[in-house]
Formats: C-alpha cells, sequence, structure tokens
C-alpha cells in the first residue's frame, strides 16, 4: 500500500474533529473524499500530507511509518513524495510560470527538471505561458499551473484540497479530467477533497467523512 | 532555479513595501556612521589645531618662573643640527590706548626669526593673532598697550624679593595680524582655542624687561631627545648659579636645595640675612646685613657694629628681623645672641647675595627690599657704611642657629664656599633637576587630540535611542513584509522547504535590504555629520567653542559604521522573523491568523516587576550610570506591564465601542507593545533630559557659597583680606567691610574643563588652605583629605574634570611633572559635583609650594561678599587690581558659563532623541494605517451593519489613541520616578501636549486614508 491510515483521530482542544479514520490507497490509485463543510475533510489532507499530525493514530507512506519523523524529514517527504493542490493556488506574484513550476525543485536541486516542467506545462496546455506572470492568468490557468508544480518532482501522492472551489464551471470541469488524466499519465496516487459530486464521481472510489469517520 | 533567482525577484516585486525597510536601515546606517564620522572629524580638526599651534615644534623647554641664556638655542643648535628658538614668553594685559577695549589673560611672546621658521612664517615684527585683534578690535597700524610683569629673578614670595607689583607698560603698534596659518595660534597648552597673543621682538622686550640676552622658552623643531644635547650644552648660568671666588650663589637669592644636596664635602654652607636692628639696650643699629656661616659660639660683630652699638663681648644683643608667612604676611621675629668676639671691619660684600632692591642700591634711600623701611631710622653713618662697605655683614652667627631662623621654602644657603678648588659643578648637577628640561610638546598635543572626548561614541550615545527607534520601525516594517507574504511562505513549508531553508530565503531577502540601507545610510551619514558639525558651529556651539571642524572620515570609520548598521538592523531581521517561522504550514496557508504573542499573560507581569525592582535598585545609588540603567528597568518594567494589562483585555459581556477600541489594540499586541515602547522612551528621555538641565542660581551649590569667583593674570602675592594688602592696591575699606578673600594659587596647565575638548594631559592645578574650604563647608568636599599624607598628592576635582576631561575616578592617580622636572603622583580622594573650580584639580596649598616652590603668588580668588554689595566688591576689586588683570565675574555666572555648555550636550541629546520621537511617531501612523488595511473587510462588515463611516473613524481612534497615552503616560511617569528628586528644567508640558496631539493626529490621518473610498468590495473580497 502507498498510502495507509490506522485509527486516525485529531482533535482541537474538546473539538474532537476526526474520531477514527482508516484508510488503505495504492500506488496509482485516485480516491475522492466529499463530506460537508466542516467535517474534517481539509484537516484529512493536511495529515496525509505531513502538514498536520493526529492526535492519534499512525499513517505511513510507502511503507515509512511518519509519526516519529523530524520536521526536516517530513519536509523532505513533502517535497519528494506528495504533491499539493490547493483551493487557492498559491503562486508566487513575483516569479514567471515556469519559475513557479520550479519553486519545489529548490528544495532539494538534486535534478535538473526544468525540461520536465516545460513537457508539463505544455501537457496542460501553458506552453505559450512559460514566461508569464500569475497576474497575467486566468483563475483556470493559475489552478493548473499549480497542478504542474504539485507534479514537477514526480511524486507517489496527489492531493488536491477543493481544487475547483474557486474555478467557474468550465474551468472545474477541465481542471477534473486534467486531474483524472494526469493521475494515469504518471502514475501517481490521487486524493481530491471536494464537495462538488460532480468532480468525485469522475474518480473511481468516493468515500464520505461523516462523524468524523470514512465511510 | 536558484534561491538568488527567487530573492532577486521578491526583492523587485515587492519593492514598494521594501523600501519601508530599506530607509530604517538607511536611517540606522546613517547616524551609526555619521555619528562616527563625527568623532572622526572633531579629532581630525583636533589634530589639525594642534599642529598649527605647534609648527614645527617638537620639544620644549619652559622656565616659568625663571631664565636662560638665550644663546643657550644657539649651543642646542650646533648639537641638534635643527632649528631652535629662544623665545621670553610672558603673561599679560592688553588694552587699547583710550582703554576701550581690554583682554587679560594675554600671552606675551619675544621672538626672533628662528621662532617663525618653526612656525612656517615670515617673521612680522609686532603682531598680534587673529583672536587678540578680534578682541581688541585692532587693525594693522593700531597702537596697543601691553602690560606684563617685570620678571622676578627671586621668587615674589620669597623674602626680601623686592617690590612685588613691579610690571612695565610697553606701548606697540600693530605691524601684523598673525592668522592660523602664520603661526597666531603657538600655545603650548592643549586647547581648540587659540590664546590672545602678542608677538614681539625678543631684542626689545629683553631691553624693556632689562633681561637682556636672556629667555624663558626654548622651542626645537628637533626629534631627537633635546635633553641629551642639553646636557652637553647647558651652563651653570642657564640654571641662575655664578661661581665666582669658589663661592657658588645664585641670582634668585636662596640656593635650591636640590643644589646645595649636589654638592660635596668641601662645601661651606652661607646663609646671609638681612634684618631690621640690632639691640644693645636702647642702642640700636637699623637694617644691616647678618652671615650665618661656620660654627661660630654666639654671634660675631665687626667693630663698627660694636662700635655703634657700644657692644663688647659677653654682651647680648637682640636681633629683630622680618620673616615672611603666607600670603607675604611680614612677620617681625627677634632672637638673642651673646657677642663673642668682635673682628676687624673689613670690606666683602660677596657675603651679601644679590638681593633685589638692595643689591643695586647705590645709597640707602634706593632700597627696595619688599619689606617696610623705615627712612628715619637710617642715619648719616648709615649711609657711610653703604657706600664704603656695601652689604658686608656686620655680623656672624653659626649656620646652624642662622638657619634655624632664616631658612624657607626657597632655601637654606644663600651661597656655598668651597674649601679648596671647586668641583666640576656641571658634572654634579643634573639640570632637568633644576628646571632645565624638555618635554616633547608635540608628541603631548597629539595625545591629547588622539584621546580627546570621543564625539563619536557620545553621538552615538546621544542618538542611541534614533537608532533604536530606526530599528523598531524597520523590524515593524519587515514583520509586516513577512506578515503579507504569510501564505507565501507557509507554500514554501507545504512544498517540502525545511524551516531553515525558509529562513534562508527571507533572510537573505533582508540581508540584501539591509546590504543596500547600509550603503545608502553610509551617504546619509556624510549628510548627517554635516549637519552636526554645522549644528556644534553654529546652535549648538557652546559645546565645543569657537572651534570650526572639518569634515574628515576615515575609510576604516566608514566600515565601522556600515558593518555596525548591517548587522543590527540584520540582527533586528533574524529576531523578528523567528514568530513567522514558528508557526505550522497549515496555518501559514490559512494566512497566519492573528500572529500574536504567546497567550500567557503572566511573563509581562512578572518581567515588569523584576524590572521594576532592579530598577528601583539602581534608582538608590543615584549616578549617571545607574540612571540610564534604572531608567531602562523602569521603561522594561511599564511595557511589561502593559503587555499584562493588554493581554487580560478579555472579552467581556459588555459591547461598546471603547470595549472593542481597546481590545483590537489587545489583539496585534507586538505593534501596540512597539509603538508604545517608542513613544515611551522618547517621552522619557525628554522628560528626564529636561530635569538635568541646570540653570545657577547665585546659591547653587557649584558657588561653593562664594559670591564672586576672580581671576587675575598677574600673581596677587599680598593677602586681600589684611588692611595692608587693601591699602596697597586701593581698595576702599567700607566697600571691603564683611568681604573675605579666599586666594588660590595657580599652576598652569592644560584646562581640564568643558570647555577644552583635547584630553587634558598636565591640568591646572589649585593650591588651596583645606581648612579654610572645610571651615566654609565649601562645595560640600570633605577637605581634610588633602591634608593625608602619602605616596600621592591627593587631589580633589569636580566629576566634569574628574571623570569627563581627565577620564579618571575617584581613587585614580595621575602621573605628573613638577618644576625640577620630576613626576610625582597625584591620587583622586574626592569628587565634587560640578563646581566654579572646574578645569584643575585642587591640593593643599602645602603640597602646592612643596612641588612648585617658585610659582608666586595667587591668581584665583573666591570672594565671600554679602550679596547686596557683591556688585560693588566686584567693581572695587576690578578697578584696584586692573593692572593686574584682574577679572571678577559672579561665581553663580561662570557656573553658568560651564553649565551652559552641558546643557547644550542635553540639547543636542534632546534634539536627537526628537528626531526619534519623530520616527516613533511615523511608525504609529504605519500601524494605524495596516491596522486598519488588514481589517478593511472587517470594517466593512461593521458598515454593513449599520455603522456609520464616522463612528468606524472613531472606532479606530479609540483603539489607538490608548497607545499614544500608554505610551506618553509611561514615559513621563518613568523618568519623574528616575529622575526624582532632581527637577531642573521641569516636565516639558506643552512639548508632550504637541506630541500627544500630534500622535492623535497621525491616527487620525492614517485612520481617514485608510477608510476613505468604499469599503464593501472589501467585504466581498473576503
Amino acid at each position: 500500500m502507498l498510502l495507509e491510515l490506522s485509527h486516525i483521530a485529531k482533535s482541537y482542544g474538546t473539538v474532537e474533529v476526526l474520531k477514527e479514520v482508516n484508510l488503505q490507497l495504492a500506488a496509482g490509485e485516485p480516491i475522492a473524499i466529499i463530506g460537508p463543510s466542516g467535517s474534517g475533510k481539509s484537516t484529512l489532507l493536511n495529515i496525509m500530507g505531513a502538514l498536520d499530525v493526529p492526535t492519534r493514530g499512525t499513517m505511513s507512506l510507502d511503507g515509512r511509518d511518519l509519526s516519529h519523523l523530524t520536521e526536516n524529514e517530513l519536509a523532505g517527504i513533502r517535497n519528494r513524495q506528495i504533491g499539493f493542490i490547493f483551493q487557492l493556488h498559491h503562486l508566487l506574484p513575483q516569479c514567471t510560470v515556469l519559475e513557479n513550476v520550479l519553486i519545489p525543485t529548490l528544495a532539494s536541486p538534486n535534478a535538473d527538471r526544468q525540461e520536465r516542467a516545460e513537457q508539463l506545462l505544455d501537457r496542460v496546455g501553458l506552453k505559450h505561458r512559460l514566461t508569464h506572470r500569475p497576474g497575467q492568468l486566468s483563475g483556470g490557468e493559475c489552478q493548473r499551473v499549480a497542478v504542474v508544480r504539485a507534479l514537477i518532482n514526480q511524486p507517489k501522492l496527489l492531493l488536491a484540497d477543493e481544487p475547483t472551489g474557486s474555478l467557474d464551471h468550465a474551468a472545474a470541469t477541465n481542471l477534473g479530467q486534467l486531474l483524472a488524466e494526469l493521475n494515469k499519465e504518471e502514475g501517481v496516487a490521487l486524493v481530491l477533497v471536494t464537495h462538488s459530486l460532480e468532480l468525485a464521481r469522475q474518480m473511481p472510489r468516493v468515500l464520505e467523512l461523516r462523524d468524523g469517520e470514512l465511510h | 532555479m536558484t534561491f538568488a533567482t527567487l530573492i532577486r525577484r521578491s526583492l523587485r516585486f515587492y519593492w514598494r513595501t521594501h523600501l519601508g525597510v530599506l530607509a530604517g536601515v538607511a536611517v540606522t546606517g546613517a547616524i551609526l556612521t555619521g555619528a562616527l564620522t563625527v568623532g572622526d572629524s572633531i579629532r581630525f580638526t583636533l589634530k589639525q589645531l594642534a599642529l598649527a599651534r605647534l609648527g614645527q615644534v617638537e620639544q620644549a623647554l619652559t622656565l616659568p618662573e625663571h631664565f636662560c641664556r638665550a644663546k643657550l638655542a644657539d649651543d642646542l643648535a650646533a648639537e641638534l643640527h635643527t632649528t631652535v628658538a629662544p623665545v621670553l614668553m610672558l603673561r599679560g594685559s592688553a588694552t587699547l590706548p583710550d582703554g576701550r577695549a581690554r583682554a587679560n589673560d594675554v600671552q606675551v611672546l619675544g621672538v626672533d626669526d628662528r621662532f617663525w621658521k618653526l612656525g612656517g612664517a615670515r617673521n612680522q615684527n609686532i603682531a598680534v593673532n587673529a583672536r587678540l585683534a578680534e578682541q581688541l578690535g585692532v587693525r594693522i597700524g593700531d597702537t596697543i598697550i601691553v602690560r606684563v610683569e617685570l620678571p622676578a629673578l627671586v621668587s615674589r614670595d620669597a623674602p626680601l624679593s623686592g617690590r612685588s607689583d613691579a610690571s612695565v607698560a610697553l606701548r606697540l603698534q600693530v605691524t601684523a595680524i598673525a592668522g592660523d596659518d602664520e603661526f597666531g595660534r603657538f600655545s603650548l597648552q592643549a586647547n581648540q582655542v587659540p590664546p590672545h597673543t602678542v608677538f614681539v621682538s625678543l631684542a626689545m622686550l629683553q631691553e624693556q624687561l632689562k633681561h637682556a640676552g636672556q629667555a624663558n622658552t626654548v622651542l626645537t623643531s628637533a626629534t631627537m631627545d633635546a635633553n641629551a644635547a642639553l646636557r652637553k650644552v647647558w651652563t651653570l648660568t642657564d640654571a641662575e648659579l655664578v661661581l665666582s671666588n669658589g663661592q657658588l650663589s645664585t641670582s634668585r637669592v636662596f640656593l635650591d636645595p636640590v643644589v646645595t644636596r649636589a654638592l660635596g664635602s668641601n662645601a661651606v654652607g652661607v646663609l646671609t640675612y638681612f634684618v631690621n636692628e640690632f639691640r644693645l639696650g636702647a642702642k640700636t643699629t637699623p637694617y644691616s646685613f647678618v652671615t650665618a656661616f661656620g660654627n661660630e659660639d654666639g654671634i660675631a660683630i665687626n667693630s663698627w657694629l660694636a662700635d655703634d652699638l657700644g657692644a663688647k663681648v659677653g654682651d647680648d644683643l637682640t636681633l629683630r628681623y622680618y620673616v615672611i608667612g603666607d600670603r607675604r604676611e611680614l612677620r617681625e621675629e627677634s632672637a638673642k645672641f651673646r657677642v663673642s668676639r668682635i673682628i676687624p671691619i673689613q670690606k666683602d660684600d660677596s657675603w651679601m647675595p644679590a638681593f633685589p632692591g638692595l643689591a643695586d642700591a647705590k645709597n640707602c634711600r634706593e632700597w627696595e627690599p619688599g619689606i617696610p623701611i623705615d627712612n628715619d631710622r637710617i642715619r648719616p653713618k648709615d649711609e657711610d657704611y653703604w657706600k664704603q662697605y656695601r652689604g658686608t655683614p656686620k655680623a656672624f652667627v653659626s649656620l646652624a642657629a642662622g638657619q634655624k631662623l632664616w631658612a624657607n621654602r626657597f632655601g637654606n644657603l644663600t651661597a656655598v664656599r668651597f674649601q679648596g678648588s671647586a668641583p666640576d659643578l656641571r658634572a654634579k648637577l643634573d639640570p632637568s633637576a633644576l628646571g632645565l628640561f624638555f618635554t616633547p610638546v608635540r608628541a603631548r598635543a597629539l595625545a591629547a587630540s588622539r584621546d580627546s572626548m570621543d564625539f563619536g561614541q557620545l553621538f552615538i550615545g546621544f542618538s542611541l535611542f534614533l537608532i533604536v527607534a530606526a530599528l523598531l520601525l524597520t523590524a515593524m516594517l519587515f514583520v509586516f513584509n513577512l506578515e503579507q507574504r504569510t501564505a507565501e511562505i507557509g507554500l514554501l513549508r507545504a512544498l517540502g522547504f525545511s524551516p531553515g531553508q525558509v529562513r534562508r530565503l527571507v533572510l537573505g531577502e533582508g540581508f540584501v535590504l539591509a546590504l543596500l540601507g547600509t550603503l545608502v545610510g553610509v551617504l546619509g551619514g556624510i549628510a548627517y555629520t554635516k549637519l552636526t558639525l554645522h549644528g556644534l558651529a553654529t546652535v549648538w556651539r557652546g559645546a565645543v567653542g569657537a572651534a570650526q571642524f572639518r569634515y574628515h572620515a576615515e575609510p576604516v570609520t566608514l566600515v565601522t559604521g556600515a558593518a555596525a548598521s548591517l548587522i543590527v538592523a540584520f540582527l533586528a531581521m533574524v529576531f523578528v522573523q523567528r514568530r513567522q517561522m514558528r508557526l505550522a504550514p497549515v496555518e501559514l496557508l490559512a494566512g497566519g491568523g492573528e500572529l500574536s504573542l504567546p497567550r500567557s499573560r503572566r511573563w509581562g507581569l512578572w518581567m515588569g516587576v523584576v524590572a521594576g525592582v532592579g530598577g528601583m535598585a539602581l534608582l538608590s545609588m543615584r549616578n549617571a550610570e545607574a540612571f540610564f540603567g534604572a531608567g531602562a528597568c523602569l521603561l522594561i518594567a511599564g511595557i511589561g506591564i502593559c503587555q499584562w494589562w493588554l493581554s487580560g483585555l478579555a472579552p467581556t459581556r459588555r459591547v461598546g465601542l471603547q470595549q472593542l477600541g481597546r481590545r483590537n489594540a489587545a489583539r496585534r499586541r507586538g505593534r501596540s507593545l512597539t509603538v508604545i515602547s517608542v513613544l515611551a522612551s522618547g517621552v522619557f528621555l525628554l522628560v528626564a533630559v529636561n530635569a538635568f538641565r541646570q540653570d545657577a542660581r547665585p546659591d547653587a551649590p557649584g558657588t561653593g557659597g562664594f559670591a564672586l569667583y576672580a581671576q587675575s593674570t598677574l600673581p596677587v602675592y599680598d593677602d586681600l583680606n589684611s588692611a595692608a594688602g587693601r591699602e596697597l592696591y586701593g581698595l576702599a575699606a567700607e566697600v571691603m567691610t564683611n568681604v573675605a578673600v579666599l586666594p588660590v594659587r595657580v599652576r598652569e596647565g592644560d584646562d581640564a574643563s568643558c570647555l577644552n575638548l583635547n584630553r587634558a594631559q598636565q591640568p591646572r592645578l589649585f593650591g588651596v588652605k583645606p581648612e579654610e574650604l572645610a571651615k566654609r563647608k565649601a562645595f560640600g568636599g570633605k577637605w581634610e583629605l588633602l591634608e593625608q599624607s602619602g605616596d600621592a598628592v591627593p587631589a580633589i576635582g569636580d566629576e566634569q574634570t574628574v571623570v569627563w576631561s581627565l577620564g579618571k575616578k575617584l581613587g585614580e592617580t595621575l602621573a605628573y611633572t613638577d618644576e625640577r622636572g620630576q613626576t610625582f603622583t597625584i591620587r583622586i580622594v574626592e569628587v565634587l559635583a560640578s563646581s566654579v573650580l572646574q578645569g584643575g584639580l585642587l591640593i593643599s596649598e602645602k603640597n602646592f609650594v612643596e612641588w612648585f616652590p617658585a610659582t608666586a603668588g595667587y591668581r584665583v580668588f573666591l570672594i565671600d561678599a554679602p550679596p547686596a554689595r557683591a556688585g560693588a566688591v566686584a567693581e572695587e576689586l576690578s578697578r584696584g587690581l586692573q593692572n593686574r588683570g584682574l577679572e571678577v565675574v559672579p561665581a553663580w555666572r561662570r557656573l553658568a558659563e560651564f553649565q551652559a555648555v552641558e546643557n547644550t550636550y542635553l540639547g543636542i541629546f534632546q534634539a536627537l532623541g526628537g528626531l526619534g520621537l519623530l520616527l516613533g511617531s511615523v511608525g504609529l501612523g504605519i500601524v494605524v494605517l495596516r491596522n486598519v488595511l488588514e481589517r478593511r473587510g472587517e470594517l466593512a462588515l461593521l458598515q454593513a451593519v449599520g455603522f456609520e463611516r464616522r463612528t468606524l473613524r472613531w472606532l479606530v481612534l479609540s483603539e489607538h489613541w490608548l497607545l499614544v497615552v500608554l505610551g506618553v503616560g509611561l514615559g513621563v511617569a518613568t523618568a519623574l520616578v528616575a529622575v526624582w528628586p532632581q527637577h531642573g528644567a521641569g516636565v516639558p508640558v506643552a512639548t508632550l501636549i504637541a506630541l500627544t496631539v500630534g500622535g492623535l493626529g497621525w491616527c487620525w490621518l492614517a485612520a481617514w486614508v485608510a477608510l476613505r473610498g468604499p469599503l464593501l468590495p472589501a467585504l466581498r473580497n473576503e
């Protein structure tokens, strides 16, 4: 299994957001997690992405238990094995499209990713936008740049947190399709958190987070 | 894509927000480098002034009380192969013929071509320097009257030293005005202000003063040790010694004990004295010489005296004679001797020393020995004796008996007779022990300028608050910058950047900003220095006298200032980014939430209590360092308590605009505390410094309780409290009733007051009678300490002199050179508060005359006079002692002159502090603007639910006026506690009101700017 969540719980003070979450995700497997607002979808995604730590339970990624890793080791895992797509694209306004895509490579600059960045951008239809700044792109284009940025280091797990939340319907549909295609092309496992049933249905497996548990 | 590319992109993209940070660093850099280069400029100028006043002079031999041959200069030049100039250096006063303008304490120099050569100028004949020309308002061709004291061979304090007030007036036509580049600044004393100087021809001055062929100063450009050459070429004449017919005598009358100690066993001492009368029963013989010599048992009289008195062997003769006490107080004493033998009369006036006023007198009527002579007592036979036998002694007593009666501080022998051949005296005597020695005046001058008051440090101290304000502003703007980019930082963390990598990116950007800001700051530093130097030449000239300073910057200083600026600015950034880096990536991605100080409110309270206790403990020490420490502690305590209070503003059930405003102020406590800290520190500085401003009053302790302070150009030898002394100077008895004059001996030296920027090397010394000051409890000093005996001479000085001008502390010592070139140690035994005696160290008169026996008379006078008549007394003394160049000023006014300097420094401190406050208020404006802009959505919501724009403005004001009030209140309160019970010029209420109103104005302006335009779109953006 690529990702295994076992008895994951998360509380903020007296508020218990996640009670008992168990999940197994195979390599290259795409899933969608849906749930009402405030159900803990983003919290769960943050735990999966090693951005947050559970109050209880264990999580392993690619067979490695993440519970006892240091901050720097977790950063390394986020950089090499996980790709993030957020509701807001979070592109750096000071950098060009290509530079934004290459930002993750700065954290572990062993490989030359420039060619891959250009290929991926070409793949998502942004080859003509390489030197443009985020301010010169549409919302959908920005989000596609964010998708390429998430894939630049060839992660094993792609986490998307409401990626279409700030897009119009057409752009959201396009992005959904793109994610599904890239999942197959790149062989990357995909966890898509959304409250859009339309988007979720594009994934072969849909789980619902309810009462702090996955159903 | 590299880290550097990302940093470059960020710098360019966020240039607007970076400008604020850059400006803050630039201000810090400008102040640091500027302040240091102020120090450079002042040191450089002082060095230039030192070189200008000395020309090529390297070493100087000075004999303030004696004379050497002018030809000694020629002999030395032959040895040293360089220029050696003989100079007659005297002190005098200069006036215009009509008396319209006057200058006291004028340096009168008799010089020749060699002197001008040392100064790199042409011979100016009769010249005055520019300062004197300005004082008198004279131009070339004008006539001036210069009055100098006729130099005495014998100390005026010595018995039988002749007329005490002999002076000569020189009428001179000015042929040149010597500017700074024409050696017009010549002086052997380190001071940035040149003396008033008159230059006349050496030959003319020698002739006028009847000292042909003599000089009392020798200057040389030799860099090698001139003392070695001096030892080769000096003669007995240079030490005023005369060896004639197997007898060594001196034109100073009394042989210095140093001389007599160095002589061999074949030397027999002679002491000849002038007695008022011999008496045998009713018969008297007036005014005669008696010689003490050998081991005469009783008194041997010559046949002339025996006949005159009808004396025979076995009769008891009474000798009456004057001895001289303090302040030339004459006491007639007597001694009885039994006639042991009668010797035949034989003319031999070699026994008689060269008593001034006696030795050259043709007849008895011309006698002017410096003691009262009753001419009526002189009989024709006495005149005949003088004509026939001159100073042949009429009687001889044993040397031991004579020394018991007439030995004094100048010596106990008037001659030495050698049995057999005289020894090689030049070989036996050390010229330096006789006062003949060169001092390295150039090295001392350079040391005085090098070790001068460090204006660099001083201005850094003065600007410290400004620097702190600029740094706080820098740090705050840097944090704003980071807060604006919180999500970016969160993204980088989410993308797998380690905290260290993100920190490197953030600080890399900060470092470039700090570097750029510093470079701009260095340029700004030049402007700061030039402005400060301009200030010192104009509005702050009170701090530095009349000196004009030139801009000068050492490369190392610029590098030091730049490095310091870079480091402190960067450290401020390192310090403030820590909190941002501690947040989790999720929090950062969400915008960081409310970045506030930790929830715990106790640390503020604890910090307040600990710092408050520390501050109060420091206050109890009551000194300057402790004051600053206490001030800082009290401020920290106040800020801690503010933190505690702000963090305790928990939500309550009551919701009103006031409560909402206060809670908003507590939301961004870091910002709020920064604003409070800057305002409080600035206000503290304003109020505390104001309390130290001093306005001298007649009852100020620094006057020592004396109404008047007087200083004379020429020494006054007589007691101005005695009827005789007052009569001598024609002082009206009715004016001088109930007036007491306390005379002070003065050994000229470097002015160690706040008026001299150079580090005094050999400060002026004052000789006082400790018991007189102790009796008056003057200046609050423990005067009995001056009478302590030990390995060092105890000295008392005021704080300015000891601490600031000499750089010494209580108990520390300094080496001092006496008249004979011997080094002795002075120990500071007490430090007084600022007083009229600033500029010198006080030692007991007993020690003074021991180390400086030849320095005669008194030149400073502390005068106790009834307040109502102080003006009349000052006028009377000035009139009576005009020829001594006496200047009388109210003691409080002299104190005020010193205090004006201190007040000027405080003014500089306040002005720079004010600039800091200005920066602080800019910070306040930025905080208000920032707070409001960040919360436009929130404010839009309030507008959406029905709040009017005017109400919102009041809401913003109400949360920020609290910061202004807390800052100002905290500053005032801590300052008043720190300086209590000092009040000085009081609390600057108007300034504080202006400051508060200004602060509120900033708040209003910022609120107005932030709240103009439609707010509701901000709500949609949410």
